[in-house]
């Protein structure tokens, strides 16, 4: 105890610090508090997923009749907004104790709503328009956290008759809320994707606190020397050294928590993609806690030690075993070979044929090949700074600094070759699925009718006069959905006039009387006899029976579902069509979101059993994938930046712990002339040199990775150019930063007291 | 032309203070072309500090350095930098070779500095660690040779250029007195042969036995001491 005191006091140099020893304080904290900041987070994911699931079990709507319970009437719908999907429960009691949801303090009167935290901010917000016109009644409650599963959840009650349920055929009784929780099962398949994404995660950071907690580290000797001269023995030296550690350590560990307890607060309000999480769900789990509170100033602790494991520490000086150290080089290529083999498997399977033991091979081939890669750098770095030779005197000093020791500056640089090539890599396979993903295109036809609302053939009429009474509305084509029977064979198809199927496919000139078949390739039209069939949530209802005309007129239209009769009702001979699905197009002018929005208010009181939607969804669909896509590479660009930084930050350190270690010869290089350029531009090139092998290494791998991925996935691949000159950018800038920081030291070593000998 | 007898360094009226400490207080002293000069003193008379001023390493408060009629003090830092590539030499006490380059690298570095190719440079350089007869270690670095050796290769860089004028700070005082006299020999007779002026600092009167003639610091004072053949 009483060394480690000794190294306490020592770490801390009675208020006398140096600059190097404040520098290493600093930097290992700063180290450490970014290490318990990522891990902290990530080990709240459990409970905040084990959380959701919980909840979720708990309003789960129990079915099996109760006795003595008058059930709940539950009719589930979604009413939907531009990308936002709404899950509204219709309820209605049948009896004084009727269950009572979960969140809710009473059940929502006929015309009432009870909506989720995140619908009521949605319908308070300015933008809220077009979902207003969608959900029908009045918002009176708010669902508390416990009758949601996710703060993210669009979730609604809405009260309603009785009558209005019963006479729904897929509507249901629940006599009591909540499934028992069996617990969140990890499974072994999650936590082999989980635990290698992790460790590439900390692996920058691993190599920070260990390059911070190294730093300073010919002063630390001298120090540790002094003290075996005044009697401290070989392993009470040691403890001192792991005190002098711990110092920075617990500064960071309490940094860390406190980060951690900041960004808590603000959880709900920084996420990407639209995620949303309770802050009372963002909770570390204890045991996990105790582990990261001891592993992490552990982890500082043991690489200090580590770094005097080839080193005597004698009361006159330092000694160094002189054995070198040889690179073990089989595991960093059976981790290589292991990848590629995963990834040559892949090629066993065809093109397109992305099925899960393809997935399964390309995700272990992936993970093996990125730390593989990694591993390899100090090596490859080594071998080739050892082929380089002459060049100007700058080029030279690095180059021969490099030759020395490269590994340190190697080890730094893995860590950001992984995460760049992953970044590459998912930025790649993102880029190339989102630009090929949606291979559907929307007729031309779909311009003429901007607006259409989904109903049944009961409520066909009723929208129709609704719709057809708004302002702007000038037409309706109501399409239905059939089906046709043949024996066992089963299609599809829609009735409706021209306008209304021209909204349906690219069927060009079209007359009442025609019938189309959108053709699949090598399909063939259905020919003779067959049964009409109705459409409905209730199940299928047969018709009267139709003849195919031979006059079908076969279509091939691009980016159209296909394999499905279109029908004009001059084609059925006067036939009665069964009750079916009904999608009313509606013509008219003005924007179509307004229209829509007008639209949506006019059939609200059908409820469920009238959807206003835009026709051309597909817009909001890209929208929505667009911004997915931004959002994920600004995520992806923000955890390369901070890779890169953390990265550039050790970088630094070396830097600076190099120019510390070699002030003499660099003050009598600039006492014998040499300009400070030439010294300046050598620790440039000493920086540049690993960082550009390395993001060479990650570029190329990151690429080559994306290659296979996208062959399964039939995709073409495209190069996200700006996410790659950003980071060509930024390297470029990281390595002048770095350069530029480590000036005022070399300006300092070059100075006259340098030289002074006596 | 500067022949032997010429000064060609000449200091006159030299002040220099760091913070509260008056390192030179009038210091005065020339150099001839071939000239060894010792200059030597207690530990903190201001030696080193006169050094560094002569070879324009520091600027003095006040006084005015010549050399070879150009006016030292008033040049530009680049100006005097580029001078001490050029024309001077220098070899301190220890730790002034770069680590990681060869010892063949490091004698090669001024030439290279002042614009030689490789191939020249090194030619060169092994000419002058044969003469120092260090050429056995031109492969080697720093950290593998004695402090003899490392000495001896830092008298080769300091003369590979040419200079006119060679400074040595203490250049035997992490040396045996073996060492610490094979390195004396080589330096002086080395700059004899190449008419270099050497301006030596130390406080060891047997190192300074090798010098023509003796200039005692004292608190910021030159005294000077014509040795009695």
């Amino acid at each position: 105890m009483r060394d480690l005191a000794l190294g306490l006091r020592l770490a801390v140099g009675g208020g006398r610090m140096s600059g190097a020893a404040l520098l290493r304080l600093a930097m290992t904290a700063f180290g450490i508090a970014l290490a318990v900041a990522v891990l902290l987070p990530a080990a709240a994911v459990q409970h905040l997923v084990g959380a959701q699931a919980e909840r979720k079990a708990a309003i789960a709507q129990v079915t099996q009749p109760r006795a003595g319970v008058a059930p709940l009437l539950v009719h589930n719908w979604y009413a939907s907004a531009g990308d936002d999907f709404v899950r509204v429960a219709a309820v209605a009691a049948t009896g004084a104790n009727s269950p009572v949801p979960p969140g809710l303090s009473r059940l929502p009167a006929p015309g009432e709503l009870a909506v989720s935290p995140e619908l009521a901010a949605k319908l308070a917000g300015p933008d809220s328009g077009s979902l207003k016109a969608q959900l029908p009644g009045r918002v009176v409650d708010r669902i508390s956290r416990e009758g949601v599963s996710g703060a993210g959840d669009l979730t609604a009650y809405y009260g309603v008759p009785a009558a209005q349920i019963e006479a729904e055929a897929d509507g249901r009784k629940v006599y009591a809320f909540g499934l028992p929780y069996t617990g969140l099962g990890l499974s072994a398949a999650m936590l082999a994707v989980i635990a290698p994404i992790a460790a590439v995660l900390l692996l920058p950071l691993l190599i920070f606190v260990t390059t911070a907690s190294r730093m300073g580290a010919a002063q630390r000797e001298r120090r540790l020397a002094a003290l075996r001269l005044i009697g401290l023995d070989a392993r009470q030296v040691k403890r001192v050294a792991a005190a002098e550690s711990l110092v920075g350590a617990v500064i960071g560990l309490v940094a860390g928590i406190g980060f951690f307890a900041v960004l808590r607060t603000f959880v709900a309000d920084i996420l990407p993609f639209g995620l949303r999480v309770f802050p009372e769900d963002f909770v570390p789990s204890w045991p996990l806690v105790g582990v990261i509170v001891l592993l992490v100033p552990g982890l500082a602790v043991g690489s200090a030690l580590f770094g005097l494991r080839r080193t005597i520490v004698e009361p006159l000086g330092v000694v160094r075993q002189g054995k070198p150290v040889r690179r073990r080089m089989w595991w960093r290529w059976a981790l290589t070979t292991i990848g590629v083999l995963f990834l040559a498997a892949t090629l066993a399977f065809d093109r397109g044929e992305g099925d899960t033991a393809a997935g399964l091979a390309l995700a272990a081939g992936s993970v093996f090949l990125l730390v593989g890669v990694a591993a390899l750098l100090p090596w490859l770095v080594e071998r080739l700074v050892g082929r380089l030779h002459g060049g100007p005197p700058s080029w030279q000093l690095a180059i021969r600094r490099l030759q020395l020791d490269s590994g340190t500056a190697s080890r730094v640089v893995s860590g950001l070759v992984v995460v760049l090539a992953g970044t590459i890599l998912t930025q790649g396979v993102i880029t190339s699925l989102s630009a090929g993903g949606r291979q559907w295109r929307l007729p031309d036809g779909v311009a003429a009718v901007p607006v259409q609302v989904t109903t049944t053939a009961a409520h066909e009429a009723e929208v129709m006069a609704l719709a057809g009474s708004v302002a702007g509305v000038t037409a309706t084509h109501p399409a239905r959905t059939i089906g046709f029977r043949s024996g066992p064979e089963r299609n599809f198809g829609v009735v409706g006039d021209c306008v209304a199927l021209k909204a349906e496919a690219n069927i060009g000139d079209c007359a009442d009387g025609d019938t189309f078949y959108v053709a699949p390739p090598g399909g063939t039209a259905p020919t003779g006899k067959v049964r009409l069939q109705g459409l409905s949530p209730a199940g299928a209802v047969d018709g009267p029976e139709w003849t195919v005309p031979r006059d079908l007129e076969v279509v091939r239209p691009a980016g159209t579902p296909d394999g499905r009769l279109l029908i004009t009702p001059g084609a059925l001979g006067g036939l009665t069509l069964p009750d079916s699905s009904v999608r009313v197009y509606l013509a008219g002018t003005g924007d179509p979101q307004a229209l829509t929005d007008s639209v949506a208010r006019a059939v609200q009181p059908l409820a469920w059993n009238a959807r206003a939607d835009k026709s051309d969804y597909f817009g909001d669909f890209d929208a929505r994938d667009k911004q997915l896509v931004e959002s994920f590479r600004s995520v992806l660009i923000t955890a390369l930046l901070f890779v890169l930084a953390v990265a550039a930050m050790s970088l630094l350190m070396l830097s600076i712990e190099q120019i510390s270690e070699r002030r003499r010869p660099l003050a009598a290089l600039s006492a014998a002339g040499v300009p400070i350029g030439v010294l300046a531009r050598g620790a440039l090139w000493q920086t540049a040199i690993p960082v550009v092998i390395g993001v060479v290494l990650a570029v190329a791998a990151g690429l080559g990775l994306t290659a296979p991925i996208l062959r399964l996935a039939d995709r073409t691949m495209i190069v996200d150019v700006p996410v790659l000159l950003t980071l060509a950018g930024t390297t470029v800038v990281a390595v002048l930063l770095v350069t530029a920081l480590t000036m005022p030291l070399l300006r300092q070593v070059t100075r006259l007291d340098t030289l002074r000998s006596e | 032309m500067t022949g032997p007898g010429t000064p060609l360094l000449v200091g006159t009226g030299l002040h220099k203070s760091f913070g509260p400490t008056r390192a030179l207080d009038g210091a005065a002293l020339s150099v001839s072309a071939g000239e060894v000069l010792a200059i030597m003193g207690s530990s903190g008379s201001g030696k080193s500090t006169l050094l560094h001023c002569l070879a324009g390493i520091v600027r003095p408060d006040a006084g005015s350095i010549g050399y070879r009629g150009a006016d030292l003090v008033g040049m530009a830092d680049k100006e005097r930098s580029a001078l001490r590539r050029t024309d001077f030499g220098f070899v301190f006490q220890f730790g002034q070779l770069v680590p990681e380059l060869s010892c063949l690298e490091n004698v090669a570095l001024p030439l290279r500095l002042t614009g030689a190719r490789r191939k020249q440079a090194e030619a060169k350089a092994t000419e002058w660690l044969a003469r120092l007869e260090v050429d056995g270690l031109a492969k080697r670095r720093p950290g593998d040779v004695s402090g003899g050796q490392a000495q001896r290769v830092a008298v080769a860089r300091a003369l590979v250029t040419g200079p006119k004028v060679v400074f040595a700070d203490e250049p035997t005082g992490a040396l045996d007195s073996l060492n610490g006299e094979k390195v004396m020999q080589m330096l002086t007779q080395a700059a004899r042969e190449t008419h270099a002026a050497v301006v030596l600092v130390t406080h060891e009167p047997r190192v300074a036995a090798y010098s023509d003639r003796e200039v005692v610091v004292r608190d910021g004072r030159t005294v000077d001491r014509e040795l009695v053949a």
